[in-house]
Protein backbone atom coordinates (compact mmCIF):
# COMPACT_ATOMS: atom_id res chain seq x y z
CA UNK A 1 0.00 0.00 0.00
CA UNK A 2 1.35 3.42 -0.96
CA UNK A 3 1.14 5.86 1.88
CA UNK A 4 -0.18 9.29 1.01
CA UNK A 5 2.26 12.12 1.55
CA UNK A 6 1.34 14.10 4.64
CA UNK A 7 2.89 17.06 6.37
CA UNK A 8 4.74 16.48 9.62
CA UNK A 9 2.40 15.93 12.55
CA UNK A 10 4.05 18.71 14.57
CA UNK A 11 3.33 21.33 11.87
CA UNK A 12 -0.33 20.37 11.67
CA UNK A 13 -0.71 20.47 15.42
CA UNK A 14 1.01 23.84 15.72
CA UNK A 15 -1.18 25.33 13.04
CA UNK A 16 -4.28 24.04 14.76
CA UNK A 17 -3.39 25.50 18.13
CA UNK A 18 -2.17 28.76 16.60
CA UNK A 19 -5.45 29.04 14.72
CA UNK A 20 -7.43 28.38 17.88
CA UNK A 21 -5.38 30.90 19.84
CA UNK A 22 -5.86 33.59 17.21
CA UNK A 23 -9.54 32.76 17.00
CA UNK A 24 -9.79 33.03 20.77
CA UNK A 25 -8.03 36.41 20.78
CA UNK A 26 -10.27 37.71 18.02
CA UNK A 27 -13.44 36.54 19.73
CA UNK A 28 -12.32 37.93 23.10
CA UNK A 29 -11.71 41.36 21.63
CA UNK A 30 -14.96 41.16 19.64
CA UNK A 31 -16.81 40.56 22.91
CA UNK A 32 -15.90 44.13 23.84
CA UNK A 33 -17.25 45.72 20.63
CA UNK A 34 -20.08 48.19 21.07
CA UNK A 35 -22.83 46.20 19.23
CA UNK A 36 -21.95 43.10 21.28
CA UNK A 37 -21.96 45.10 24.51
CA UNK A 38 -25.55 46.09 23.73
CA UNK A 39 -26.64 42.43 23.73
CA UNK A 40 -28.07 40.94 26.92
CA UNK A 41 -25.61 38.78 28.88
CA UNK A 42 -27.04 35.57 27.43
CA UNK A 43 -26.52 36.87 23.89
CA UNK A 44 -22.78 36.25 23.72
CA UNK A 45 -21.05 33.10 25.02
CA UNK A 46 -17.72 32.88 26.82
CA UNK A 47 -15.46 31.88 23.93
CA UNK A 48 -12.38 31.59 26.09
CA UNK A 49 -13.98 28.96 28.31
CA UNK A 50 -15.23 27.06 25.25
CA UNK A 51 -11.79 26.96 23.63
CA UNK A 52 -10.15 25.91 26.89
CA UNK A 53 -12.57 23.04 27.40
CA UNK A 54 -12.25 21.99 23.76
CA UNK A 55 -8.46 21.81 23.92
CA UNK A 56 -8.58 20.00 27.26
CA UNK A 57 -10.88 17.38 25.69
CA UNK A 58 -9.04 16.97 22.40
CA UNK A 59 -5.41 17.89 22.99
CA UNK A 60 -2.82 17.46 25.68
CA UNK A 61 -3.09 19.27 28.99
CA UNK A 62 -0.04 21.44 28.40
CA UNK A 63 -1.57 22.86 25.20
CA UNK A 64 -4.88 23.52 26.92
CA UNK A 65 -3.02 25.20 29.83
CA UNK A 66 -0.98 27.44 27.54
CA UNK A 67 -4.08 28.52 25.64
CA UNK A 68 -6.00 29.08 28.88
CA UNK A 69 -3.17 31.19 30.27
CA UNK A 70 -2.75 33.29 27.11
CA UNK A 71 -6.45 33.92 26.48
CA UNK A 72 -7.18 34.37 30.18
CA UNK A 73 -4.39 36.90 30.39
CA UNK A 74 -5.82 38.83 27.48
CA UNK A 75 -9.27 38.83 29.03
CA UNK A 76 -7.74 39.93 32.32
CA UNK A 77 -5.97 42.83 30.58
CA UNK A 78 -9.28 44.14 29.23
CA UNK A 79 -10.90 44.38 32.65
CA UNK A 80 -10.49 45.41 36.25
CA UNK A 81 -10.23 42.05 37.97
CA UNK A 82 -7.10 41.18 39.96
CA UNK A 83 -4.17 40.06 37.82
CA UNK A 84 -4.10 36.34 37.30
CA UNK A 85 -7.66 35.51 38.33
CA UNK A 86 -8.93 34.67 34.84
CA UNK A 87 -5.81 32.64 34.12
CA UNK A 88 -6.13 30.69 37.37
CA UNK A 89 -9.81 29.98 36.84
CA UNK A 90 -9.25 28.72 33.29
CA UNK A 91 -6.25 26.60 34.27
CA UNK A 92 -8.32 24.91 36.98
CA UNK A 93 -11.14 24.39 34.46
CA UNK A 94 -8.71 22.78 32.00
CA UNK A 95 -7.44 20.47 34.72
CA UNK A 96 -10.95 19.51 35.79
CA UNK A 97 -11.99 18.73 32.22
CA UNK A 98 -8.91 16.57 31.69
CA UNK A 99 -9.77 14.56 34.80
CA UNK A 100 -13.36 14.06 33.65
CA UNK A 101 -12.62 13.58 29.94
CA UNK A 102 -12.44 9.80 30.05
CA UNK A 103 -15.98 9.43 31.35
CA UNK A 104 -17.36 12.04 28.94
CA UNK A 105 -16.36 10.37 25.66
CA UNK A 106 -19.55 8.37 25.32
CA UNK A 107 -21.90 11.29 25.85
CA UNK A 108 -20.26 14.05 23.79
CA UNK A 109 -21.21 16.64 22.57
CA UNK A 110 -24.15 17.16 24.96
CA UNK A 111 -22.09 16.38 28.04
CA UNK A 112 -19.27 18.58 26.79
CA UNK A 113 -21.72 21.45 26.33
CA UNK A 114 -23.23 20.95 29.78
CA UNK A 115 -19.81 20.75 31.36
CA UNK A 116 -18.70 23.97 29.62
CA UNK A 117 -21.78 25.81 30.82
CA UNK A 118 -21.36 24.50 34.35
CA UNK A 119 -17.70 25.50 34.45
CA UNK A 120 -18.52 28.96 33.15
CA UNK A 121 -21.13 29.44 35.87
CA UNK A 122 -18.76 28.10 38.50
CA UNK A 123 -16.05 30.47 37.33
CA UNK A 124 -18.15 33.65 37.14
CA UNK A 125 -20.60 33.16 39.98
CA UNK A 126 -18.56 31.27 42.58
CA UNK A 127 -14.83 31.16 41.91
CA UNK A 128 -14.24 34.81 40.99
CA UNK A 129 -16.38 36.41 43.71
CA UNK A 130 -15.06 33.88 46.23
CA UNK A 131 -11.47 34.66 45.41
CA UNK A 132 -12.08 38.40 45.34
CA UNK A 133 -13.71 38.18 48.76
CA UNK A 134 -10.60 36.45 50.08
CA UNK A 135 -8.43 39.19 48.58
CA UNK A 136 -10.71 41.94 49.88
CA UNK A 137 -11.15 43.12 46.28
CA UNK A 138 -14.33 45.22 45.82
CA UNK A 139 -17.04 43.88 43.54
CA UNK A 140 -20.79 44.52 43.37
CA UNK A 141 -23.18 42.17 45.15
CA UNK A 142 -26.15 42.18 42.86
CA UNK A 143 -28.86 39.77 41.77
CA UNK A 144 -28.74 41.36 38.30
CA UNK A 145 -25.09 40.41 37.86
CA UNK A 146 -25.65 36.87 39.13
CA UNK A 147 -28.51 36.53 36.67
CA UNK A 148 -26.15 37.78 33.94
CA UNK A 149 -23.60 35.11 34.91
CA UNK A 150 -26.31 32.44 34.72
CA UNK A 151 -27.51 33.69 31.34
CA UNK A 152 -24.01 33.67 29.93
CA UNK A 153 -23.38 30.17 31.29
CA UNK A 154 -26.51 28.85 29.57
CA UNK A 155 -25.53 30.49 26.27
CA UNK A 156 -21.98 29.15 26.59
CA UNK A 157 -23.23 25.62 27.22
CA UNK A 158 -25.60 25.68 24.26
CA UNK A 159 -23.05 27.25 21.90
CA UNK A 160 -20.32 24.85 23.03
CA UNK A 161 -22.08 21.79 21.60
CA UNK A 162 -22.24 23.36 18.14
CA UNK A 163 -18.84 25.00 18.36
CA UNK A 164 -17.14 21.73 19.30
CA UNK A 165 -18.79 20.01 16.34
CA UNK A 166 -17.51 22.71 13.95
CA UNK A 167 -13.98 22.51 15.32
CA UNK A 168 -14.03 18.72 15.18
CA UNK A 169 -14.91 18.94 11.49
CA UNK A 170 -12.06 21.39 10.87
CA UNK A 171 -9.44 19.36 12.69
CA UNK A 172 -10.78 15.84 12.09
CA UNK A 173 -7.71 14.70 10.15
CA UNK A 174 -5.40 15.99 12.85
CA UNK A 175 -7.24 14.12 15.61
CA UNK A 176 -7.49 10.94 13.61
CA UNK A 177 -3.75 11.01 13.13
CA UNK A 178 -3.15 11.74 16.80
CA UNK A 179 -5.42 8.98 18.05
CA UNK A 180 -3.77 6.46 15.73
CA UNK A 181 -0.26 7.56 16.77
CA UNK B 1 15.09 19.22 30.91
CA UNK B 2 13.60 16.99 28.22
CA UNK B 3 10.48 17.86 26.26
CA UNK B 4 8.25 15.31 27.93
CA UNK B 5 9.06 16.58 31.40
CA UNK B 6 8.56 20.17 30.29
CA UNK B 7 5.12 19.31 28.91
CA UNK B 8 4.19 17.63 32.18
CA UNK B 9 5.38 20.56 34.27
CA UNK B 10 3.85 23.32 32.10
CA UNK B 11 0.36 23.28 33.70
CA UNK B 12 1.87 23.40 37.20
CA UNK B 13 4.25 26.22 36.24
CA UNK B 14 1.43 28.25 34.72
CA UNK B 15 -0.65 27.68 37.85
CA UNK B 16 2.18 28.99 40.00
CA UNK B 17 2.60 32.04 37.75
CA UNK B 18 -1.14 32.79 38.03
CA UNK B 19 -1.01 32.50 41.82
CA UNK B 20 2.04 34.76 41.82
CA UNK B 21 0.21 37.38 39.75
CA UNK B 22 -2.76 37.20 42.11
CA UNK B 23 -0.53 37.68 45.14
CA UNK B 24 1.26 40.60 43.51
CA UNK B 25 -2.10 42.13 42.65
CA UNK B 26 -3.33 41.71 46.22
CA UNK B 27 -0.22 43.36 47.65
CA UNK B 28 0.20 46.16 45.16
CA UNK B 29 -3.48 47.00 44.58
CA UNK B 30 -3.25 48.07 40.95
CA UNK B 31 0.45 48.77 40.47
CA UNK B 32 1.10 45.40 38.82
CA UNK B 33 4.34 44.87 36.91
CA UNK B 34 2.60 43.17 33.98
CA UNK B 35 -0.26 45.69 33.88
CA UNK B 36 1.17 48.28 31.48
CA UNK B 37 2.42 45.72 28.93
CA UNK B 38 -0.85 43.76 29.02
CA UNK B 39 -2.88 46.98 28.69
CA UNK B 40 -0.79 48.14 25.73
CA UNK B 41 -1.34 44.81 23.92
CA UNK B 42 -5.06 44.72 24.69
CA UNK B 43 -5.44 48.35 23.56
CA UNK B 44 -3.70 47.72 20.24
CA UNK B 45 -5.86 44.68 19.51
CA UNK B 46 -8.99 46.59 20.50
CA UNK B 47 -8.13 49.53 18.25
CA UNK B 48 -7.54 47.23 15.27
CA UNK B 49 -10.78 45.32 15.74
CA UNK B 50 -12.80 48.48 16.32
CA UNK B 51 -11.38 50.02 13.15
CA UNK B 52 -12.49 47.01 11.12
CA UNK B 53 -15.88 46.92 12.83
CA UNK B 54 -16.46 50.62 12.11
CA UNK B 55 -15.94 50.02 8.40
CA UNK B 56 -18.38 47.10 8.40
CA UNK B 57 -20.88 49.20 10.37
CA UNK B 58 -20.49 52.00 7.82
CA UNK B 59 -21.30 49.64 4.95
CA UNK B 60 -24.36 48.36 6.81
CA UNK B 61 -25.65 51.88 7.45
CA UNK B 62 -24.88 53.01 3.93
CA UNK B 63 -26.72 50.23 2.15
CA UNK B 64 -29.11 48.22 4.29
CA UNK B 65 -30.23 50.91 6.73
CA UNK B 66 -31.86 53.14 4.10
CA UNK B 67 -35.17 51.27 4.09
CA UNK B 68 -37.40 54.31 3.71
CA UNK B 69 -35.54 55.48 0.64
CA UNK B 70 -35.91 52.28 -1.34
CA UNK B 71 -38.16 53.77 -4.03
CA UNK B 72 -35.90 56.75 -4.53
CA UNK B 73 -32.89 54.45 -4.45
CA UNK B 74 -34.32 52.49 -7.36
CA UNK B 75 -34.53 55.70 -9.42
CA UNK B 76 -31.11 56.90 -8.41
CA UNK B 77 -29.44 53.48 -8.27
CA UNK B 78 -27.17 54.06 -11.21
CA UNK B 79 -25.91 57.33 -9.75
CA UNK B 80 -25.67 55.86 -6.25
CA UNK B 81 -23.61 52.92 -7.42
CA UNK B 82 -21.03 55.32 -8.82
CA UNK B 83 -21.02 57.46 -5.67
CA UNK B 84 -21.55 54.61 -3.14
CA UNK B 85 -18.16 54.49 -1.54
CA UNK B 86 -18.05 58.28 -1.21
CA UNK B 87 -21.50 58.36 0.47
CA UNK B 88 -20.54 55.74 3.05
CA UNK B 89 -17.38 57.61 3.88
CA UNK B 90 -19.13 60.97 4.21
CA UNK B 91 -21.95 59.57 6.41
CA UNK B 92 -19.43 58.13 8.82
CA UNK B 93 -17.36 61.32 8.87
CA UNK B 94 -20.45 63.44 9.45
CA UNK B 95 -21.49 61.35 12.48
CA UNK B 96 -17.98 61.54 13.91
CA UNK B 97 -17.88 65.28 13.22
CA UNK B 98 -21.13 65.81 15.15
CA UNK B 99 -19.85 63.92 18.16
CA UNK B 100 -16.52 65.74 18.09
CA UNK B 101 -18.23 69.13 17.64
CA UNK B 102 -20.21 68.53 20.83
CA UNK B 103 -17.05 67.51 22.64
CA UNK B 104 -15.24 70.60 21.35
CA UNK B 105 -18.03 72.91 22.54
CA UNK B 106 -17.75 71.36 25.99
CA UNK B 107 -13.97 71.65 25.91
CA UNK B 108 -14.03 75.33 24.88
CA UNK B 109 -16.44 76.17 27.70
CA UNK B 110 -13.95 74.89 30.26
CA UNK B 111 -10.64 76.63 31.03
CA UNK B 112 -8.94 73.29 31.84
CA UNK B 113 -6.67 71.27 29.55
CA UNK B 114 -8.48 68.36 27.92
CA UNK B 115 -7.36 65.61 25.56
CA UNK B 116 -9.77 63.78 23.26
CA UNK B 117 -9.63 59.98 23.16
CA UNK B 118 -11.43 57.10 21.48
CA UNK B 119 -12.79 54.12 23.36
CA UNK B 120 -11.21 50.97 21.88
CA UNK B 121 -12.28 48.14 24.19
CA UNK B 122 -14.69 47.24 26.98
CA UNK B 123 -14.35 44.84 29.90
CA UNK B 124 -16.07 41.59 28.84
CA UNK B 125 -16.65 40.27 32.37
CA UNK B 126 -20.02 40.82 34.09
CA UNK B 127 -18.42 41.94 37.38
CA UNK B 128 -16.58 45.12 36.41
CA UNK B 129 -17.27 48.24 34.38
CA UNK B 130 -14.28 49.68 32.59
CA UNK B 131 -13.14 50.73 29.14
CA UNK B 132 -9.77 51.20 27.43
CA UNK B 133 -9.03 54.49 25.67
CA UNK B 134 -6.31 55.24 23.11
CA UNK B 135 -4.35 57.86 25.03
CA UNK B 136 -1.80 57.06 27.70
CA UNK B 137 1.14 58.24 29.76
CA UNK B 138 3.00 59.43 26.68
CA UNK B 139 0.18 61.94 26.08
CA UNK B 140 0.43 63.34 29.60
CA UNK B 141 -2.21 61.18 31.27
CA UNK B 142 -1.93 60.48 34.98
CA UNK B 143 -3.74 58.03 37.20
CA UNK B 144 -6.99 59.47 38.59
CA UNK B 145 -7.42 61.80 35.59
CA UNK B 146 -11.08 62.66 35.09
CA UNK B 147 -12.80 61.32 31.96
CA UNK B 148 -15.94 62.99 30.64
CA UNK B 149 -18.12 63.17 27.55
CA UNK B 150 -20.25 66.04 26.26
CA UNK B 151 -23.15 64.85 28.42
CA UNK B 152 -21.28 64.37 31.69
CA UNK B 153 -18.85 62.32 33.74
CA UNK B 154 -17.72 58.94 32.40
CA UNK B 155 -15.21 57.90 35.06
CA UNK B 156 -11.55 58.20 35.97
CA UNK B 157 -8.26 56.72 34.79
CA UNK B 158 -7.05 53.84 36.99
CA UNK B 159 -4.23 52.35 34.95
CA UNK B 160 -1.97 53.83 32.28
CA UNK B 161 0.31 52.34 29.64
CA UNK B 162 2.41 54.43 27.25
CA UNK B 163 -0.38 54.73 24.63
CA UNK B 164 -3.52 53.40 26.29
CA UNK B 165 -5.31 53.80 29.59
CA UNK B 166 -7.98 51.94 31.52
CA UNK B 167 -10.94 53.98 32.73
CA UNK B 168 -13.04 52.99 35.73
CA UNK B 169 -16.63 53.85 34.82
CA UNK B 170 -18.74 55.65 37.37
CA UNK B 171 -21.15 52.67 37.53
CA UNK B 172 -18.44 50.27 38.73
CA UNK B 173 -18.69 49.06 42.32
CA UNK B 174 -15.27 50.55 43.15
CA UNK B 175 -16.28 54.00 41.97
CA UNK B 176 -17.14 56.70 44.50
CA UNK B 177 -17.54 60.36 43.53
CA UNK B 178 -18.28 63.24 45.88
CA UNK B 179 -21.47 64.86 44.61
CA UNK B 180 -24.09 67.53 45.17
CA UNK B 181 -27.79 67.44 44.42
CA UNK B 182 -27.87 70.50 42.19
CA UNK B 183 -31.26 71.83 43.33
CA UNK B 184 -30.70 71.68 47.09
CA UNK B 185 -26.83 71.58 47.28
CA UNK B 186 -27.05 68.48 49.48
CA UNK B 187 -23.77 66.61 49.67
CA UNK B 188 -23.51 62.84 49.18
CA UNK B 189 -21.32 60.09 47.77
CA UNK B 190 -22.25 58.71 44.36
CA UNK B 191 -21.36 55.00 44.34
CA UNK B 192 -21.47 52.58 41.45
CA UNK B 193 -23.62 49.46 41.79
CA UNK B 194 -22.51 47.54 38.68
CA UNK B 195 -24.28 47.33 35.29
CA UNK B 196 -25.98 50.76 34.77
CA UNK B 197 -26.96 51.55 38.34
CA UNK B 198 -25.62 54.01 40.89
CA UNK B 199 -26.72 55.18 44.32
CA UNK B 200 -26.35 58.44 46.19
CA UNK B 201 -25.21 57.53 49.69
CA UNK B 202 -25.14 59.35 53.02
CA UNK B 203 -28.16 61.55 52.35
CA UNK B 204 -30.22 61.86 55.50
CA UNK B 205 -33.93 61.08 55.60
CA UNK B 206 -34.79 64.64 56.53
CA UNK B 207 -33.04 66.01 53.41
CA UNK B 208 -34.98 67.07 50.34
CA UNK B 209 -34.21 64.80 47.38
CA UNK B 210 -36.74 64.00 44.66
CA UNK B 211 -36.79 61.84 41.52
CA UNK B 212 -35.60 63.95 38.62
CA UNK B 213 -33.05 65.94 40.64
CA UNK B 214 -29.73 66.39 38.84
CA UNK B 215 -26.61 65.14 40.63
CA UNK B 216 -23.35 66.98 39.86
CA UNK B 217 -19.72 66.75 40.97
CA UNK B 218 -18.77 68.79 44.01
CA UNK B 219 -15.10 69.23 43.09
CA UNK B 220 -14.05 68.50 46.68
CA UNK B 221 -12.17 65.30 45.80
CA UNK B 222 -9.69 67.08 43.53
CA UNK B 223 -10.36 64.63 40.69
CA UNK B 224 -13.44 66.04 38.96
CA UNK B 225 -13.99 69.75 38.39
CA UNK B 226 -17.15 70.99 40.15
CA UNK B 227 -20.50 71.17 38.39
CA UNK B 228 -20.14 68.27 35.94
CA UNK B 229 -23.31 66.21 35.43
CA UNK B 230 -23.22 62.74 36.96
CA UNK B 231 -26.80 61.55 36.66
CA UNK B 232 -30.40 62.10 37.63
CA UNK B 233 -32.20 60.66 40.63
CA UNK B 234 -34.47 57.82 39.49
CA UNK B 235 -35.90 56.53 42.76
CA UNK B 236 -35.93 57.70 46.38
CA UNK B 237 -36.80 55.30 49.21
CA UNK B 238 -37.21 57.10 52.54
CA UNK B 239 -38.58 54.00 54.25
CA UNK B 240 -35.25 52.19 54.19
CA UNK B 241 -33.61 51.02 57.39
CA UNK B 242 -30.97 53.22 58.95
CA UNK B 243 -30.25 56.94 59.03
CA UNK B 244 -29.95 57.51 55.29
CA UNK B 245 -32.28 57.28 52.31
CA UNK B 246 -31.75 54.95 49.39
CA UNK B 247 -31.53 57.03 46.25
CA UNK B 248 -30.97 55.33 42.91
CA UNK B 249 -29.30 57.46 40.26
CA UNK B 250 -29.30 56.90 36.51
CA UNK B 251 -26.09 57.98 34.74
CA UNK B 252 -26.32 60.97 32.43
CA UNK B 253 -23.99 59.40 29.88
CA UNK B 254 -25.04 56.34 27.87
CA UNK B 255 -22.05 54.24 28.86
CA UNK B 256 -22.90 51.48 26.41
CA UNK B 257 -22.58 53.87 23.44
CA UNK B 258 -19.30 55.57 24.33
CA UNK B 259 -17.10 56.35 21.35
CA UNK B 260 -15.14 59.54 22.07
CA UNK B 261 -14.33 61.03 25.46
CA UNK B 262 -12.27 63.88 26.94
CA UNK B 263 -9.58 63.32 29.55
CA UNK B 264 -8.53 66.08 31.95
CA UNK B 265 -4.79 66.55 31.82
CA UNK B 266 -4.26 69.12 34.55
CA UNK B 267 -5.58 68.43 38.00
CA UNK B 268 -5.95 70.72 40.95
CA UNK B 269 -4.46 69.26 44.11
CA UNK B 270 -7.12 68.20 46.63
CA UNK B 271 -7.89 70.69 49.40
CA UNK B 272 -5.32 70.46 52.17
CA UNK B 273 -7.70 70.54 55.13
CA UNK B 274 -4.97 70.64 57.75
CA UNK B 275 -3.27 73.67 56.19
CA UNK B 276 -6.66 75.29 55.60
CA UNK B 277 -7.55 74.74 59.24
CA UNK B 278 -4.45 76.56 60.51
CA UNK B 279 -5.01 79.43 58.04
CA UNK B 280 -8.57 79.83 59.25
CA UNK B 281 -7.43 79.72 62.86
CA UNK B 282 -4.88 82.51 62.23
CA UNK B 283 -7.55 84.64 60.54
CA UNK B 284 -9.88 84.07 63.48
CA UNK B 285 -7.22 85.01 66.04
CA UNK B 286 -6.31 88.11 64.01
CA UNK B 287 -9.91 89.21 64.00
CA UNK B 288 -10.25 88.67 67.73
CA UNK B 289 -7.26 90.92 68.42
Amino acid sequence: MVRARTEPYAVTRLRSVAFLLLLGLLLTVCSSLRPIRRLPPWGWPDWVMMLTVYLALRAELWLASLTAFALGGFKNALGLGPDGIDQLALLLAAGAVKLLSRSLKLLEPTAAGLLTGALDLLKNAIFMPGFMTLMNWPYPVSAVILAACLGQAVMTGVAASFFFGVLDRLFAADYARRSSA
Amino acid sequence: MNRRRLKTLTPALLLLVSLGLLSASAWSRGESPSGAAALETAGLAGRLINGLASRVEGVWRGYFGLVGLQTENERLRQTLERQSSLIIQLAEERAANERLRRLLEFRKSSPRRWRAAKVVAWDPSPWFRSVIIDVGAADGLLDDSAVVSDRGVVGRVVETAPHFAKVLLLTDASSGIDAFVQRTRLNGLLSGRGRDAMSLDYVRKADDVRPGDLVVTSGLDGVFPPGLALGSVALVDKNSLGLFIEAQVRPMVDLGALEEVLVLLDREPPLDWLALGSDLRRLFEKKQH
